[in-house]
């Protein structure tokens, strides 16, 4: 039987810099089964060498304009757009709002480190008709993603912030704030030594899972039976662990 | 019966009439839960004295926020 999947016209990846492998991924995936999709990449961040330990950028420079060079020269056939800005509250030029590269129909990859933006993010999406928004992180040795899908209206999973208390009330702070004292990562590595340098490509892999999972589902006309919308998967001691939607009998 | 969840890990086991505050101290170590971990039953916030009721199911909230090495 042929493989049957939908064709999402347009994805959207906010914050690439530790999730640089998923629009490289995405793209992979596009140029076989959907080279007429359009790509944007969001970030406002800039790679530097001394950020190799955890990021792959060939060259340093904004990472979304960076990203969508590397991506052009591998997929050269497929349509890449750079946005070198974080989402935020529109304050500063160097910030975007959701809504500004956010539309109905699209596919997000939310790849941001704080939870202001993510609820910034739900809050427009929530607006829209159709939005497909997966979001990925990690904590240690566990990747997790979180799927949010809404068609003609109607949730058919729960938005984050009906179970992530940080997303429904968050604390810190904005993008650019945020992102301005970090540590460098290879401090933190050197100071508790309890990372897993391969936790974040999974949550890349485990992000494209779903999509894929997605547009198949969508195909055969099943979203409402999409498998999950919280996935954990523990890349240490092997354990994954997915929370479903209850089943109608 | 009450089903226990942190991040990846889960374990059903025997703990009605027992607080929260007492699951968390079992937990804590195996499965690594923040000591600022918000604890939800089915769903909904509560405190450290709640009493746990057959099946209920109690997550403690883990936070993977970030796309980086640091936690």
């Amino acid at each position: 039987m042929a493989l049957r999947l939908t064709n999402p016209e347009r994805s959207v990846v906010v914050g690439v810099g530790g999730g640089w492998l998923t629009p490289v991924l995405l793209s992979f995936f596009n140029s076989c089964f959907n080279p007429e999709a359009h790509l944007v990449l969001v970030d406002g961040g800039i790679f530097t060498f001394d950020q190799t330990d955890h990021e792959f950028f060939f060259r340093p420079g904004n990472k979304a304009k960076v990203s969508a060079e590397f991506i052009r020269w591998c997929f050269p056939h497929l349509s890449v757009e750079a946005v070198p800005k974080y989402v935020g509250v529109v304050e500063h030029d160097d910030v975007v709002s959701p809504a500004d590269i956010i539309r109905s129909g699209d596919f997000v990859f939310q790849q941001v480190d704080n939870a202001r933006t993510k609820n910034l993010i739900e809050a427009h999406v929530r607006t829209l008709a159709d939005i497909t928004v997966i979001s990925g992180g990690t904590d240690r040795d566990q990747a997790r993603i979180l799927v949010y899908l809404r068609r003609k209206g109607i949730d058919i999973t729960p938005p984050l912030s009906s179970y992530c208390s940080d997303v429904a009330n968050p604390t810190d702070e904005s993008p650019a704030e945020k992102l301005k004292g970090v540590d460098g990562c290879l401090e933190h590595v050197r100071k508790t030594g309890d990372v897993h340098p391969f936790a974040m490509l999974t949550a890349s892999v485990l992000m494209l899972d779903a999509f894929y999972m997605v547009c198949r589902q969508e195909a055969a006309g099943r979203l409402a039976e999409f498998p999950y919308y919280e996935l954990w998967h523990d890349v240490a001691a092997g354990r994954c662990r997915a929370e479903r939607l209850p089943v109608n009998l | 019966m009450v089903t226990v969840v942190c991040g990846a890990d889960s374990e059903t086991a025997n703990l009605q009439g027992r607080t929260i505050a007492d699951v968390r101290n079992l937990y804590t170590n195996v499965f690594n839960i923040a000591p600022d971990a918000i604890a939800k039953v089915n769903g909904k916030q509560v405190g450290p004295d709640y009493k746990l009721q057959p099946d209920d199911k109690v997550v403690f909230e883990k936070v993977a926020n970030k796309f980086r090495l640091a936690a």
